[in-house]
């Protein structure tokens, strides 16, 4: 049976960000696009498990995080510091992730532990709700919540990023008041 | 007995710094303990991690699709079992 039109349509508008979710995990554009190409076959191979009308997007991510899941485990017995690596292909691939103003960046990603690293990106960048996250991932909304956070915490603090008080004066203010009111 | 004498002295002179084990902790505390809120990153620096994450995540989601890929979803969902 042929595949209806409307779900190869929905499936395809899905590639581009299961794409930057996949290059955001790994790191490596052409690993990126095998981990993209093993989820699409299992997909299709598997479209009847999915519900039309309900999140493709949430469906083809969860299928993508488990395939990446697996493979980053088996590659973990083989790798000691698979993060590392992870960063050292950052770093050594410029031309082929393309934009080098976003390296510091990437660079600080590569070092969080990589529930922080998918939960940050699954609701920070892809746009899932916190209940879509925790699907994807399998986990509580709560365990979610907590990833996201300390992942931002890991990352201010990886990036030097001032962590001004939500209800304190604002910088402008701080500085009056820190240098007296003077100059 | 006067070693004996000003232990007692100094076991009564309690500091707050010490915890108090004769006591059993109370609940209060022992609930603060369990459910310690989890410090939070403030709303300028979040927004400041989203914004390089979104334009780092957008600017991979921007490159467009390998043709390999857009052929495959084409290839398999055009196939007749």
């Amino acid at each position: 049976m042929k595949l209806d039109p409307t779900i190869r349509d929905q499936v395809l508008a899905t590639v581009p960000s299961l794409r930057a979710f996949a290059i955001s995990l790994c790191g490596n554009i052409d690993r990126a696009d095998d981990l993209v190409q093993e989820t699409l076959l299992r997909a299709l191979a598997h479209i009847d498990s999915f519900q039309p009308g309900t999140n493709m997007p949430a469906w083809l991510f969860t299928i993508l995080r488990n395939l990446f899941r697996s493979e980053y485990r088996k590659r973990r017995r083989e790798v000691e510091d698979a993060d590392g690596r992870y960063a050292e292909t950052l770093k050594s691939q410029p031309e082929q992730t393309g934009r080098v103003e976003f390296e510091e960046f990437r660079a600080a990603l590569a070092k969080l532990p990589a529930d922080q690293r998918e939960a940050l990106i699954l609701v920070g960048a892809s746009g899932f709700s916190y209940d879509d996250a925790a699907a994807i991932c399998g986990c509580a909304v709560g365990t979610i919540k907590s990833r996201v956070n300390r992942a931002r915490m890991r990352l201010a603090g990886l990036l030097s990023i001032d962590n001004v008080d939500d209800f304190g004066p604002d910088r402008a203010t701080r500085a009056v008041l820190v240098g007296g009111g003077r100059n | 007995m006067g070693e004996r004498g000003k232990s007692e002295e100094m076991k009564s002179r309690k500091t707050n710094l010490e915890p108090d084990l004769d006591k059993p902790e109370s609940q209060d505390s022992m609930a603060k303990r369990a459910h310690k809120p989890e410090v939070r990153l403030g709303r300028e620096a979040q927004a400041r991690i989203g914004e390089q994450l979104r334009t780092m995540y957008n600017s991979f989601a921007n490159q467009g699709v390998p043709q390999h890929l857009v052929d495959l979803v084409r290839r398999l969902s055009e196939q007749d079992d």
